[in-house]
């Protein structure tokens, strides 16, 4: 045992002096490995949709502040919460779970401006921001405002009112939040549903959730960076071994470049460490 | 030890660096556009095949084996960036 461990991480004779992980067939079987994860994922989260997904933490009253804590930044006036606005919010996000897609417009063609009509939201400019997979608020927030789009919609000084939607349920097979923001401006004033109410003392707004089970705490994609990282990690060190113990015996070999491959590696594991969680349209 | 590979063929290896940066700071700057991230995923992958073409063409010793590990390299790389993160 502890020689085949040592065969899997030293290069020597009985490995023909490049460690084992590093031969072209367990960079293939790693390869084949991920792939397989992969598709067992897919595979659960259509046999039984919703058992893997996201937890999070997000509340309609953070978005409603944060939101205007960025638009007091640049000056401008607070959006007030509209209940109507609200509910289009609540009914386009249960639209997505309904009919199981994530855009602007559904694929049987409804818009964003019907679920304005079917709450008696009579604007004279509006806009959504659909955000989904976040933990946190601050998060969804500030990956708005990274966007061009996004944020011309948080900082666009003709919106007056705001309403959010944060709905639970099951997308694609994989239970996730969905969070919408649906922003307006009343034509001539008249405004159906409730008085606006100022964003800095506003009521809190209930999550709804579309399943009852409570959302567990382990996502696919996580797994996924978990299994790829760990692989990545486990290749890189062996490398910097395979590389150490070469120099040092001074062996000739016919290989890859070590620094090339390191360099690479790196780049990757970079990318899975510090890429943002979940995503905005 | 990679310093020493380095330093054999420093021209090389900041090319190589200059590639990988350009992915990276590509990958970060469509941040909201996951097309043009996969698209930026193919093409660092690419060019650091083409760099190791090139590499050990000039070392001399441009083996089918050779092209064989980073190509499971160069595809291990895109298929871990574009199931977990697009």
């Amino acid at each position: 045992m502890k020689q085949f461990i040592s065969r899997l991480f030293i290069p020597q004779e009985s490995n023909n002096y490049r460690a084992l992980l590093l031969h072209q067939s367990v960079l293939g079987l790693f390869i084949a490995i991920y792939l397989l994860n992969q598709s067992l994922i897919r595979s659960l989260t259509l046999i039984k949709p919703g058992i893997l997904g996201y937890s999070s933490e997000i509340t309609a009253d953070k978005v409603i502040n944060l939101t205007n804590a960025e638009r007091q930044k640049l000056g401008l006036a607070p959006l007030k919460l509209n209940a109507s606005l609200s509910e289009s919010a609540r009914l386009k996000a249960e639209d997505m779970f309904k009919n199981n897609y994530w855009a602007h417009t559904s694929p049987a063609g409804v818009t964003p401006w019907d679920f304005f009509k079917a709450v008696g939201y009579h604007y004279s400019v509006a806009g959504e921001n659909l955000a989904k997979d976040f933990y946190d608020t601050e998060s969804m927030v500030r990956a708005w405002m990274k966007s061009p789009t996004h944020r011309a919609n948080i900082v666009n000084t003709k919106y007056q009112e705001i309403g959010i939607g944060v709905v639970n349920g099951v997308l694609g097979g994989i239970k996730t939040t969905l969070v919408v923001q649906h922003f307006g401006a009343p034509l001539n004033g008249s405004v159906a549903g409730s008085g606006p109410i100022v964003g800095a003392e506003v009521p809190p707004v209930p999550i709804v959730n579309i399943e009852t089970n409570p959302v567990p705490q382990f996502s696919p994609l996580l797994i996924s960076k978990i299994i790829g990282i760990t692989m990545f990690l486990l290749i890189i060190s062996v490398l910097l071994v395979d590389g150490y113990v070469t120099l040092r015996h001074q062996t000739r070999r016919l290989t890859g470049s070590s620094a090339g491959h390191v360099g690479f590696l790196a780049i990757i594991l970079l990318l899975l460490l510090f890429t943002r969680q979940g995503s905005i349209f | 030890m990679l310093f020493k590979e380095i330093s054999q063929k420093p021209l090389e290896y900041i090319a190589l660096l200059i590639i990988l940066l350009t992915g990276l700071f590509c990958f970060f700057i469509y941040t909201f556009d996951p097309h043009s991230q996969r698209r930026v995923v193919y093409a660092t992958a690419a060019a650091y095949f083409f760099w190791s073409l090139y590499h050990h063409y000039r070392r001399g010793d441009l083996e089918v084996s050779i092209i064989i590990e980073y190509l499971l390299f160069a595809l291990f790389g895109i298929i871990l960036i574009t199931s977990t993160l697009l």
